[in-house]
């Protein structure tokens, strides 16, 4: 049994070697909000780091903010970052070298409305994987720029693994 | 190029209630699935049951971080049990009416990697205690393809009639 199907497939991006960061451009403006799906990996020495990136040509921190509620397995907790250098878009718990083989964090990130020019532009994520912990979190991006590209790295600039992949879906409203 | 959300299969819970719900043959042709609960399970005395989804049959190899807040805080837990995250029980003190709802994103199913899920439930039954709003992040420790999927009730028995469930398809190409 089939049904309409809502989600579009705007583009997928998987890495065949490691890289720095994993970019969507030209992002068609005819839908209504955005969806990216992703699993990823990094090349960090420890057991967790931070997925994170950026709208458009804008990676200036000051212009991002971020609340999330966390859960690691034995403690919860929220948090905000706003104005420093540890923020962009999401900042998602993030797989790295030191956990189990094969295992990739999930990131969902819902954008609203974000082919508008009028408004700043919300986002709400989900992200984790069962080593590190759950995660829920809602951003702003203060900016009233249509969003025509997604950048998205590690925090602190080191690889995201071969094998990470990204699909940006556009959903549309009517 | 190709859309991407697709109904694969539905079941709707009838009179008598039922002890699992299984969606097998999963096609092999999609990116990644999404599973939705509207459920109520036959668990007595209390307002919220754990939810659990068995890939391929299998009773192992699952491991989560769960995040669960109740309205007056939150705790975070490790789990071992299959996907768990939390519906409505039948206690008598819910509504007939109140159904919890789940919604499971499986990520890349037929791939030979370990397999990530993550979930959010809401059991509410505008009472101000045994309510539950569950997010967790969890794990399947095998490289099989996932082909079928059985819904069971935690502690309960049966799931209640009226219970539903869908299965989709998400194609990124």
């Amino acid at each position: 049994m089939a049904s309409a199907p809502t989600y579009t497939p705007i583009a997928t991006q998987t890495l065949a070697s490691n890289a720095s960061s994993v970019s969507f451009t030209s992002i068609p403006q005819t839908y209504t909000d955005l969806v990216l799906v992703g699993q990823a990996r990094c090349t960090r020495a420890t057991t967790q780091s931070t997925l994170t990136g950026y709208f458009n040509s804008d990676s200036a921190t000051t212009n991002y903010s971020y609340t999330g509620l966390d859960g690691n397995g034995s403690t919860a907790s929220s948090n905000r970052l706003s104005g420093g250098s540890y923020q962009g878009i999401f900042a998602g718990l993030l797989a790295a070298a030191n956990n189990t083989a094969g295992v990739f964090s999930q990131v969902l990130l819902h954008i609203m409305n974000y082919s508008n020019t009028t408004t700043y532009k919300t986002c709400i994520g989900r992200n984790g994987a069962a080593e590190i912990g759950t995660e829920a979190e809602v951003m702003l991006w203060r900016s009233t720029a249509a969003i025509t590209s997604i950048t998205i790295n590690e925090i602190l600039g080191n690889n995201l693994v071969a094998g990470s992949t990204f699909t940006l879906y556009g959903i549309l409203a009517a | 190029m190709t859309l991407g959300l697709t109904l694969i299969n539905s079941y709707a819970v009838g009179s008598g209630g039922a002890s699992s719900v299984v969606f097998s043959s999963i096609p092999q042709t999609y990116t990644d699935l999404k599973l939705v609960a509207s459920a109520k399970t036959n668990r007595g005395t209390y307002k919220t049951d754990a939810i659990w989804v068995q890939l391929n049959g299998t009773t192992t190899g699952y491991s989560g971080k769960q995040l669960l807040m109740d309205g007056g805080g939150y705790t975070s837990n490790s789990t071992t049990n299959p996907l768990e995250n939390y519906a409505s029980a039948d206690d008598s003190l819910n509504s007939g009416n109140v159904f919890g709802n789940i919604e499971w994103y499986i990520y890349n199913y037929t791939s030979s990697n370990y397999k990530s899920i993550s979930s959010d439930g809401a059991a509410e039954d505008n009472s101000t205690n045994g309510n539950e709003l569950g997010m967790v992040a969890s794990l399947w420790s095998n490289t099989a393809a996932i082909t079928s999927m059985t819904i069971i009730p935690g502690y309960g028995t049966s799931f209640n009639q009226y219970s539903t469930f869908y299965l989709y398809g998400i194609t990124n190409h």
